[in-house]
């Protein structure tokens, strides 16, 4: 016991410490892309680059550069509310809330019982920001009180979420043993009902109408192969009966929200030198149609994919070296990619 | 599919080749000399001193007469290969408590260490990884089939009598097959029983709540039989301090879940039974419980990993030498080894808490024909049953049954000193549930040869092909394993100068030893977990070249009636390179975890009243990442270690010795890495008090 409260004091230094940085060398003005890398578990190398599209350069590190301390372990996700960034740091138990020009100004450091929780994803509504936790719930974080955080039981281990009409739907994936989706209401902040749906869900997206849910779940591993490429289902939960159907897609890897109650897929194949290459379909959700691929070319190891102001993040990664992050337009033109931004670009964010 | 070897057939052949010598035996009188002698009666001996003809394991693991005299590190210069030895008194004089801190002593040997007492720690030759070394306890070589790297972590150096290390081939010739597959051995051998009875009781304290009692007991029974049993603990908090740098932060943190438990227990039996031959019986049991403290995670700690281990290894070998000039070791030997991994992070929605059991028997057999002075053939044949079974969903229990047989020749007559041989190894594997892996078969040829030059100088060139079967985890682990590997093969040419020389045969003479080896080495169908969308799978996809160049010199001798100076240096250069694809972000970067240079130095002075040692180990820039760039580079350190020791003799009828030893580790200080977040125990101090009867 006595080590933690040490801990916590050291803590209370570095927070305290901090402050006092001077931060090293100029900072470019944060306008173009911001690209999160997720970084190698263990090896505290998460980061966010700036790609600036008239230039063509790419700023590496820059959380780094602003605040003189290092992002942490696996990042999972980053997303704006006003005027503030928030990044989940997943293994380093930490949410970063920073302004515009990426200097923390906030800490989510978010503890139930005695247990620090670890952050993955997030989303925004109404000023606040929502994150679910690995160890079983859905946290709200609030401006008030210096960042405070409310939290409300969900299912094992919730992946994405999604938030439509006051309420939120988190993918309780179990690590691949749970099959439901937790409805929070978030004016009372409860769970009021759980969805049941493919096994291990992972992304949500809502439609405009607030008719749908989509569910993307990669299901149990297929046993021959201990792959799930096989196994992963998309489905369409309708939010008013219950009722569920299963769209026809393999290979799934995320869905994400995209403009005009538009959906985004993206699907996974290896190459024949066992290379993960993937490609996305754009899903029309008001008329329930597949609108055919975003772009032709499919990008060689795949690893996310995520959508914001306009421009769809594909980011290419191989845990060995610096990946790169393809940028394209909603017509599906290549606006950019970025070479070596970091290990593993997870999301990308465009600050206009 | 999964063709089942003949184990009927292979025992058949076997046992022929034992039988067939059983024959002759009882048809003979006396035994002959040991061949290994014969092999080297072309090399000059000192009277008295017969440490130079001794080379490449044949070494008498207690002649401590001969070592005091003569520092008994010998590099075995007539090898065709880089060989050297670490014994007993080196090690005492140097107050070396760890397998790890002796094995840094040889060049082109490293340690991955994942820091504390605890952390997992694994033997790395010429950076080939760990599943490349052979490394062999009293003749018996330790397994792990699972993963294929054994931690040295918890070795207690005590009983150890000496320690080789030959790499890129073996002039030995009269050992187990099996250890023709790696590209090095380790061959680490324990004081033999001795006659009478002796006792030792040793405690040690050490930093960070660190203690280790140690207790050997060991008894003579008339002239011919001793048996000995030694019990050993440790328990160690293991939660030192470490300075952590983020950026701009600096701040002061303790390692957590770092703690050890651990207790083992040996009894050996050594018969010497005439013509009937020697015999050995080993019984060795260890337990432990260790938490891992994982690697540095900023902005929080939570480690919430566990390790229990058990195991026990039995093992009867049997060596008898012939009229004719035939020599056979039979060893059988059966190794059971169980842990339980706990993991119980709250951010898992179950605690993982995993079981695994591997049993290996292994029944080894080599046969040695010496026809001439010059020239002696030997075949060798291993056969191994591994088994693993574990509680994790998916696992298919799979059991491998392997076969290595060794031809080998060797001829040593004038100048030249060459040998031969040719490995077959031939797997077959099944699984309880499941398809198991289709069979595998390779061949692998070595090749090694040196020439003395001038009278002390020797040059010495060998090639040898190695390779490391793909473990049970490549193979069958849930959601990575790959039924396809194939094994991955590593190619070696080493060409070297070895240099030794006595300078007189007087008990203060200097002797000097020097070598240096260049050498390439290529690794094809590296075995790499490559990463995709959803799961990592494990490929044969890796290509690694290497160039390097491995120095090392000692020189040991009188200084002053009242001092002996024994100081050894070595020092290795190597490019390790990624070749596997031209296009990718870190064709030719330097492998990680590789350094450019490393290097080591150590002076022992012993006078009558105190020997005092230092050393020092350094290794240079690496990279965490095979992409080499800033912000995975690993600063270079240097690891310094000041030990002090010193021996009582005292009692009248019976000789009573007590020995106090003292050791500052790192004395610098600093926190420095050798595996990325890992951070190590800075300065810290340890005592030994050994008393002997």
């Amino acid at each position: 016991m006595k080590k933690y409260i040490l801990l916590a004091a050291f803590a209370a230094l570095t927070l305290a410490s901090c402050e006092n940085v001077e931060t090293p060398g100029p900072v470019p003005s944060l306008k173009g892309f911001l690209i999160l890398n997720n970084g190698n578990m263990g090896s505290n190398d998460a980061s966010i680059a700036l790609y600036n599209p008239e230039t063509g350069d790419v700023a590496g590190d820059l959380f780094y550069n602003v605040n003189g301390r290092q992002l942490g372990d696996v990042a999972q996700d980053i997303v704006r509310n006003g005027n503030e960034l928030y990044i989940s740091v997943n293994c380093s138990q930490v949410v970063f809330v920073t302004d515009l020009e990426l200097n923390v100004i906030g800490e989510v450091k978010a503890e139930e019982g005695e247990t620090r929780l670890s952050p993955r994803s997030l989303a925004v509504s109404d000023g606040k920001v929502y994150v679910t936790y690995s160890e079983g719930w859905l946290g709200e974080i609030s401006r008030n009180d210096g960042y405070s955080v409310r939290l409300t039981a969900v299912g094992s281990y919730p992946e994405g979420l999604c938030i439509r009409d006051g309420r939120a739907y988190v993918a309780n994936s179990g690590y691949g043993y749970d099959n439901t989706v937790s409805v929070v209401d978030l004016d009372s902040f409860r769970e009021i009902e759980k969805l049941e749906v493919n096994s291990n869900p992972q992304s949500l997206v809502a439609d405009a109408a607030g008719k749908y849910l989509y569910v993307c779940s990669w299901d149990t591993y297929d046993p021959a192969t201990w792959d799930v490429a096989t196994t992963s289902r998309l489905q369409r939960v309708s939010l008013s009966d219950g009722n569920v159907v299963d769209l026809d897609y393999t290979s799934l890897s995320k869905i994400v929200q995209g403009p005009d109650n538009q959906m985004y897929i993206a699907c996974g194949q290896y190459s024949a030198d066992w290379k993960m290459t993937g490609s996305v379909h754009v899903y029309d959700m008001t008329s329930g149609k597949d609108k055919g691929l975003l772009f032709d070319e499919p990008v060689e190891n795949y690893y996310s994919l995520s959508y914001n102001g306009g421009y769809v993040f594909v980011g290419a990664g191989e845990y060995t070296a610096e990946g790169d992050m393809y940028i394209y337009d909603t017509a599906g033109r290549l606006v950019a990619s970025t070479p070596s931004c970091g290990i593993n670009p997870m999301a990308g964010l465009y600050l206009e | 599919m999964g063709a089942w070897l003949s184990y009927a057939d292979l025992y058949a052949a076997v046992s022929t080749a034992a039988a067939f010598p059983a024959v002759v035996a009882a048809t003979t009188a006396t035994s002959l000399t040991a061949p290994a002698s014969v092999t080297h009666a072309s090399r000059p001996t000192v009277s008295g001193l017969d440490y130079r003809g001794q080379t490449s394991g044949t070494v008498p693991d207690d002649t401590l007469a001969a070592s005091a005299v003569t520092g008994d590190r010998n590099p075995s210069a007539s090898s065709s290969s880089p060989s050297s030895r670490l014994g007993r008194d080196r090690i005492e004089k140097s107050g070396m408590a760890a397998l790890q801190e002796a094995l840094k002593t040889f060049a082109g040997v490293s340690i991955r260490d994942y820091g504390g007492i605890g952390g997992l720690k694994t033997v790395n030759i010429r950076n080939f990884g760990a599943q490349h070394t052979g490394i062999s306890y009293d003749g018996v070589i330790l397994t792990d089939a699972m993963n294929g790297q054994v931690d040295i972590g918890l070795f207690d150096l005590e009983a150890v009598s000496g320690i080789t290390v030959k790499i890129a081939g073996n002039d030995d010739i009269y050992r187990s097959a099996r250890l023709n597959s790696s590209v090095g051995t380790v061959e680490i051998s324990t004081l033999r029983p001795l006659q009478g009875t002796r006792a030792d009781v040793r405690l040690r304290a050490a930093s960070f709540g660190t203690y280790e009692p140690y207790m050997r007991v060991s008894q003579g029974f008339g002239d011919n039989w001793n048996a000995s049993v030694s019990v050993g603990g440790l328990v160690s908090d293991g939660d030192y301090p470490f300075v952590l740098h983020n950026g701009n932060v600096t701040t002061h943190e303790i390692r957590l879940n770092s703690d050890v438990k651990s207790l083992k227990t040996e009894a050996n039996v050594h018969g010497e039974m005439g013509k009937a031959g020697n015999l050995d019986v080993k019984i060795a049991g260890a337990m432990s419980e260790r938490g891992l403290p994982g690697s540095v995670i900023l902005y929080t700690q939570h480690p919430s990993e566990r390790l229990w281990d058990k195991s026990l290894i039995c093992s009867v070998i049997h060596d008898v030498s012939f009229r004719i000039p035939l020599k056979l070791k039979t060893s059988l030997s059966y190794n059971d080894a169980w842990n339980r991994y706990l993991n119980d992070s709250a951010s898992l929605p179950e605690p993982e808490d995993d079981r695994y059991r591997q049993r290996n028997a292994t029944l080894s057999t080599v046969l040695l024909w010496s026809p001439k002075p010059f020239l002696s053939a030997s075949v060798a044949e291993d056969l191994v049953i591994s088994a693993l079974s574990a509680n994790i969903p998916g696992c298919l229990y799979p059991v491998r049954e392997t076969s290595y047989t060794a031809l080998s020749v060797k001829y040593s007559r004038g100048r030249l000193n060459a040998v031969a041989s040719l490995l077959a190894t031939i797997v077959r594997e099944q699984t309880r549930k499941g398809s198991p892996a289709p069979g595998r078969e390779h061949f692998s040829p070595s090749l090694g040869a040196s020439f003395s030059i001038v009278p002390d100088l020797r040059l010495r060139a060998s090639f040898k092909e190695s390779y490391r079967l793909p473990t049970f985890n490549d193979i069958y682990y849930p959601r990575m394993g790959n039924k396809d590997l194939d094994p991955e093969k590593a190619l070696q040419f080493n060409i070297g100068l070895a240099y030794d020389r006595l300078f007189d045969s007087s008990p203060g003479a200097w002797s000097v030893t020097a070598s240096i080896d260049a050498y390439h080495n290529r690794v094809r169908d590296k075995i790499a977990a490559i990463p995709s969308m959803f799961i990592w799978s494990m490929r044969n996809l890796g290509k690694v070249n290497m160039w390097g160049c491995d120095l090392s010199c000692s020189a040991s001798g009188r200084l002053a009636d009242w001092l002996r100076l024994r100081t050894d240096a070595t020092c290795s250069y190597q490019r390790a390179v990624d070749v596997t694809d031209k296009n990718s972000k870190y064709y030719k970067h330097q492998i990680a975890y590789t350094p450019r240079y490393s290097g080591y130095v150590s002076a022992v002075f012993e006078t009558r009243w105190l020997n005092l040692g230092y050393s020092v180990q350094a290794v240079g820039v690496r990279y965490s990442l095979s992409q080499n760039t800033r912000a995975y580079r690993i600063e270079p350190y240097a690891d310094h270690v000041l030990s002090l020791n010193r021996t009582f003799i005292f009692g009248r009828r019976h000789e009573w010795r007590l020995a106090a030893s003292a050791e500052a580790l790192n004395l610098a200080g600093k926190n420095y890495e050798i595996m990325k977040y890992y951070p190590m125990p800075g300065r810290n101090w340890r005592l030994t008090l050994k008393l002997s009867y």
